[in-house]
């Protein structure tokens, strides 16, 4: 049995253009994709390549011209549904200084469960659950202008774990952070994985982030280019450089050097040279 | 810039912090009209008493309390000289031409010099001991039970909660335009009043722009995170009278009682 489906896009289309719609103007282009429970996808593809509307769709902030998208079976077209919608699919976004709205960290979080009419105690249980979970729970009364961009980040994704999603998508949320704050979130993220079992769908366009995914989508003019898992999708070196993207160093290197084995991240690629060392 | 503080709220952990928002909203307000109330000096004195022993408990010092009368000082002089010469009452201590001064006009001005400023310490005092979180928060829990208004009470109240939290976002990004706008030879520091506002609309403009495309980030952000309004809408932290707030309003309740019969006791001055 399948586990259960909590996102579904089905042969979706969308366009910024309002009046008549040419078969090039599409930012969206009959995208067909499931995520399960417990899913981790990395969405790649370069700017313009449709993949942060991909992300609008998927909680009703955008609504598909073609096609429909699914949220646990609810058509984001039902606006009686976009609040159950929104609160089963989080998102957080690129700049942590734009999603924080109060003025202390505890009661930013609390913003979402707020809106939802929770009762204060259930409030305050789940925001001290997220802030534990994404390691901040010390800084809870603090001012978020005075944490870093990591930290920040990390707060906006307290802020949408405390509303209890199935399903997180990152819209490039590390893309405006420094190497450590870059760290920080992915750590947070991949906890938020296999810690809450939540699936993340992760937008960027990082390769070194993407190869943490279960599973990878390639995104180019609107369309899926490529899916599969990280080392079935990289193995295609020549495509995605075509489409502008680069292919994660260390599989670069295992190639070069004619390994054999699948290579994906620096430590891996040295236990393969090792290996290969070995046996000559 | 990121030690910017908000508004001027001094923190600290005494019995006036700690009382509930939305009692030091009701009971500063009180004590403004009672100020007005206050007909001879003795009942002004009591006022003045009760300020003095507020300003103690709340352990601020008095140099930050000297800081909110100072914006004030001008408008505090020049009230306090108009009256001199204007009122014409008592007895007559200088006659020269056509300047009088006389007994009545010296005590109006001190008097008037001694209620603003107790006004405006007063309102400080709010300001001083409650985070403009609470300030907001405790509005819009004051104002809620009107139910005609609730609303446009909650949209305000969230419109200030959003404007606080984004004063630091913005210092920031007014500090790196001008810090671009200089690397690109812009002259801001010298030349007339005029050229300097002038040299700032290169900054503004940006700002201007950078806020817009905030703003329009943060609706989606807020929108995202099921935002809809006050409908429905419940808070984590819930606001509770306690023991302190009983003491306070009992204390305001005495001091205005005492008000009251010292202007019944002793002759008006004013």
């Amino acid at each position: 049995m399948d586990k259960e489906v909590i996102l579904q896009f089905k042969d979706v289309y969308f366009t910024y253009d309002e009046d008549e719609v040419q078969e090039k103007s599409w930012a969206v282009s009959g995208v067909s994709l499931d995520v399960h429970k417990g899913d981790y996808i990395a969405v790649l593809g370069h700017n313009g390549s449709g993949k942060s509307t991909l992300a609008k769709l998927s909680n009703a902030i955008l609504i598909p011209d073609k096609g429909e998208v699914l949220v646990k079976g609810i058509k984001t077209t039902d606006e009686d549904k976009t609040m159950e919608i929104r609160q089963h699919v989080g998102m957080v976004f690129q700049n942590p200084d734009n999603q924080i709205v109060a003025t202390v960290v505890e009661e930013d979080v609390a913003f979402g469960p707020e809106n939802l009419g929770l009762a204060p105690e259930k409030i305050r249980k789940r925001v001290d659950d997220a802030l534990h979970a994404v390691g901040m729970y010390e800084f809870r009364d603090k001012e978020p202008h005075k944490l870093s961009g990591g930290q920040k980040q990390r707060v906006a994704i307290a802020g949408i774990i405390a509303m209890q999603p199935e399903c997180i998508v990152l819209d490039e949320s590390t893309a405006m952070l420094d190497p450590k704050g870059r760290k920080e979130v992915m750590r947070t993220i991949k906890s938020l994985h296999d810690d809450l079992g939540m699936a993340v769908v992760f937008i960027t366009h990082n390769m070194d982030e993407a190869v943490q995914a279960d599973k990878v989508v390639v995104m180019e003019k609107g369309k899926i280019l490529l899916q599969g898992t990280p080392n079935e999708v990289f193995k295609n070196v020549d495509e995605i450089r075509r489409v502008g993207l680069d292919v994660p160093q260390s599989k670069l290197l295992a190639m070069k050097l004619g390994l054999k084995e699948d290579v994906l991240t620096p430590i891996e690629c040295a236990d393969a040279i090792i290996n290969d060392w070995k046996k000559k | 810039m990121s030690n910017v503080t908000i508004g001027q709220f001094f923190p600290g952990n005494s019995v006036i912090h700690r009382m509930d928002p939305r009692m030091k909203l009701v009971l500063t307000f009180i004590y403004i009209i009672v100020i007005f109330v206050c007909k001879n000096f003795w009942a002004l004195g009591v006022m003045v008493l009760s300020l003095l022993l507020v300003i103690i408990i709340s352990k601020i010092p008095m140099k930050v309390i000297m800081k909110s009368i100072k914006p004030i000082l001008i408008i505090i002089i020049f009230t306090a000289i108009l009256n001199i010469f204007y009122v014409d009452s008592g007895e007559m201590l200088l006659h020269w031409k056509f300047i009088k001064i006389t007994t009545g006009g010296i005590n109006t001005a001190v008097f008037m010099i001694v209620r603003i400023t107790a006004l405006v310490v007063a309102s400080s005092m709010l300001t001083y001991t409650t985070s403009p979180t609470l300030i907001t928060d405790g509005i819009e829990r004051l104002l809620s039970p009107l139910k005609f208004m609730k609303n446009s009470v909650h949209t305000i109240a969230m419109m200030m909660t959003i404007a606080l939290r984004f004063i630091p976002t913005l210092v920031d990004e007014f500090d790196k335009i001008t810090n671009a706008q200089k690397a690109r030879g812009a002259d801001l520091e010298t030349g007339t009043l005029i050229e300097r506002a002038k040299a700032l609309i290169p900054v503004l403009v940006p700002l201007f722009i950078t806020s817009f495309r905030r703003a329009y980030e943060l609706a989606f952000a807020m929108e995202c995170r099921c935002y809809h309004g006050a409908e429905g809408r419940t808070r984590m932290k819930i606001m509770k009278y306690t023991k302190l707030d009983v003491f306070g309003a009992a204390f305001i309740f005495i001091t205005t009682s005492g008000v009251i019969a010292l202007n019944i006791l002793f002759e008006h001055v004013i």
